[in-house]
């Protein structure tokens, strides 16, 4: 068999096919496409598009096939058809069928959004894990909570197809600077602005906070992948008194450790849909005070009271946390410590390892 | 007057049989029922039996005979309660699936974890339709409560995955080690001896017959290690073959002891064993493993990667005997990483301390409850 393998992605670089997306699944998915690299596979890349394109500026060969967003299956079916021999699907959420020898990602339960009904969450896991359970050679789950919900749905299917191999922090960048000579004490945000990462509650309790203390300031890291959630959070701010204390920048992947560690806290305040987030790894290795909700892959990072405060995702227990943790900044700092040794056993070491062995066992290369 | 609670389970004691096994569920309902009696209130307790009361540790326990099950569901019991507790002003669903399919005004439903994850749990409700059926039912028995306690993260994402409506009523309230009753002894007690110890019902979810596997070929590799098998079997007839198997084997022993002993069994161990693979949820015993400061090697099932992190204070593994025996391993030849994983996870049950329990249950029985 040849060293070819395709990997479908929802979208590695902008549908444009210009400029590079910011985000977890696609870090994720360039990390992994690094060792493979090394491992001797010749790897491309699969997206959606507005218009078919082939882009050249990555270390892998980037396709872009147009795509209508509420027809993508139709779109899928043009991959599946351009693609011979392997496939990596990096993302279980994004098709329904799988060839027999090949890897699904899962990066985390992500259908359980409030208020939707049982009939609609019954599709999405009928659709997408009964599907990958059954079809695919093996699924790849970045947390313990997707495993278990899963079994908790299928039990006799769930075990023999997932693996767990968490998310990673790389010590390289990621470790404790030297703590700041400020009296201020930031809050930092780094996060996307779309509905499931909390931006709606976090933006609640921010003015009655910057009110109260005035040492307070909070920071947003973002990207700018969508130019309507931007425009929705300069609205926001430009209408606040003290907007001088929301900072906010758009940082690349290399500036991110200089931005945690400007900050004292870092909130993850999800809704919904969460893996072993980077961000909440990366905080903790900086060796920040955290904030995660008890969402999906969360949990396995934040032991609540331990190395860090795991609260229910509501303006009421957001409030109280950030409120405990400024009025006690011994707290942070051991919170912060405990964070960072826990960090230590999400190495990237660790990560590659892991997935060599599952590559090797699912891609035998000749 | 003081304000009346009344609290709905199953089986506290067994129906008919006088053979009682106090387990995780049973010790939470005592503890359960001291704090809302320290509170002011009065409390007593219904569930399956034959028309008898009883008391245990000062609180009356009714016996109504309403013995059916449908779907996994126990509505017979439910309505009995319903009625016969008609003049308590607040109510306790000890199992969430206790209340379907109707409630009193007042009241708070609590899971234990997820019991459903096993693949027998699949064949003993059969068909698919079954099972839609007892996701229909639990449906009602989350609506009807006005917060549902969760002792992991595993139940509450489970449900928000399967009936999303319910979001905002769920509260994370992990267990509870005494630790001051489980700590760490200061002296090491077994010298140049290993022990092992498995503190778990000797049941197949529980992981017990991997486990058994294990120490046949750990202990035939490793003449300094000893495998201990404490706890209960369902029966007498396990109870006997365990002792049986135990005795055949180099170094395996087998027994079980009063709760007053089991500070001293973990603090003999220098590894403990917790391999479920499901019906989990923030397990006693792996609490009380951390509190008494040895490493656990945990299944990667419910509520145990709320308590442990893999490769910090023990491992989460998936438990087939292979990787039993290749993470006791790492542990019985690194006696560094033994302490180091037993300290963290003391610092770890630290902050599922009793008294942080008491104070959360505390904040939500005071907001239900008025």
């Amino acid at each position: 068999m040849d060293n070819k393998l395709a990997i479908f992605i929802p979208n590695l670089i902008n549908w444009d096919g210009e400029k590079q997306i910011i985000g977890g699944l696609e870090r994720y998915m360039i990390a992994l496409a690094e060792i493979m690299t090394e491992m001797g596979y010749d790897l491309s890349f699969h997206q959606f598009a507005h218009h078919d394109f082939s882009n050249n500026s990555l270390d892998w060969p980037v396709y872009g096939y147009q795509a209508d967003s509420r027809e993508l299956h139709k779109t899928i079916g043009r991959m599946e058809k351009a693609t011979k021999g392997r496939v990596l699907y990096s993302s279980i959420v994004q098709q329904t069928s799988y060839r027999p020898q090949s890897i699904c990602i899962s990066h985390g339960v992500w259908w359980e959004l409030p208020g939707s009904s049982p009939v609609q969450a019954q599709k999405y896991y009928e659709n997408h894990v009964a599907k990958a359970l059954e079809q695919a050679g093996l699924i790849i789950s970045c947390d313990y909570n997707f495993l278990n919900v899963t079994r908790a749905i299928y039990p006799h299917l769930a075990d023999q197809k997932i693996r767990v191999i968490p998310n990673f922090a790389d010590s390289k960048y990621y470790y404790p600077r030297k703590p700041k000579n400020t009296d201020h004490v930031r809050i930092l945000y780094p996060r996307r602005l779309s509905p499931e990462r909390g931006f709606g509650i976090l933006k609640e309790v921010i003015p009655p906070l910057l009110c109260r203390f005035p040492q307070v300031e909070f920071e947003f890291a973002i990207d700018t992948n969508k130019p309507e959630y931007l425009e929705i959070f300069h609205q926001w701010r430009e209408n606040l008194t003290s907007k001088e204390r929301i900072l906010y920048c758009h940082p690349d992947y290399q500036s991110m450790p200089e931005v945690y560690a400007e900050a004292d806290i870092v909130v993850i305040p999800s809704i919904y849909s969460e893996g072993t987030s980077f961000s909440c790894l990366e905080a903790m290795a900086m060796g920040k005070a955290v904030i995660a909700t008890d969402v999906g892959g969360l949990t396995n990072l934040i032991i609540n009271g331990y190395n860090g405060l795991l609260i229910h995702p509501s303006k009421e227990s957001l409030y109280q946390s950030l409120l405990y943790l400024i009025e006690n900044p011994s707290v942070c700092t051991r919170f912060g410590e405990y964070a960072y040794t826990t960090s230590q056993a999400f190495s990237r070491r660790v990560w590659e390892a892991r997935w060599r062995q599952c590559i090797k066992r699912i891609y035998p290369l000749s | 007057m003081a304000k009346k609670v009344a609290l709905l389970t199953t089986n506290f004691f067994h129906p008919k049989s006088e053979r009682i096994i106090t387990g995780g569920a049973e010790r939470y309902q005592v503890d359960f029922c001291r704090l809302l009696r320290d509170m002011g209130f009065n409390v007593e307790v219904w569930q399956m039996g034959d028309n008898w009361t009883k008391e245990f540790d000062g609180i009356k326990i009714h016996g109504v005979p309403a013995n059916k099950t449908e779907y996994h569901t126990f509505p017979e019991l439910n309505m009995a309660f319903y009625e016969n507790a008609m003049a308590f002003d607040y109510s306790v669903y000890f199992i969430l699936s206790l209340a379907y399919p109707l409630v009193h005004e007042k009241s708070i439903g609590i899971s234990h974890g997820v019991y459903w994850d096993w693949p027998g749990f699949d064949t003993t409700t059969g068909k698919q339709e079954i099972k839609q059926e007892w996701l229909r039912r639990m449906g009602i028995s989350l609506a009807g409560p006005q917060k549902l306690v969760s002792v992991d993260t595993n139940t509450i994402n489970y449900f928000n995955a399967t009936l999303p409506s319910f979001y905002n009523k769920w509260e994370y309230i992990p267990n509870y080690v005494d630790t001051d009753l489980f700590c760490p002894h200061e002296e090491d007690l077994t010298k140049d001896k290993i022990r092992i110890l498995f503190p778990r019902r000797m049941v197949p979810v529980r992981g017990i017959n991997e486990t058994m596997r294990a120490a046949e070929i750990l202990t035939e590799k490793y003449p300094a290690i000893e495998f201990h098998f404490c706890g209960r079997g369902h029966d007498d007839t396990i109870e006997m073959l365990m002792s049986q198997w135990a005795k055949k084997q180099e170094r395996c022993y087998y027994y079980w002891k009063p709760f007053e002993m089991m500070p001293e069994i973990y603090q003999m161990a220098d590894i403990v064993l917790i391999p479920s693979r499901s019906t989990e949820g923030t397990s006693l015993a792996a609490l009380e493993s951390m509190a008494c400061g040895k490493p656990v090697v945990a299944g990667m099932a419910g509520g145990l990667s709320d308590l442990v992190l893999d490769g910090y204070n023990g491992y989460l593994i998936k438990p087939s005997v292979e990787n039993l025996v290749s993470s006791i391993e790492e542990l019985i030849k690194d006696s560094k990483k033994r302490r180091l994983m037993g300290e963290r996870g003391r610092e770890i049950a630290i902050s599922f301390n009793k008294k942080r329990w008491d104070e959360r249950w505390a904040k939500i029985i005071a907001d239900v409850f008025r």
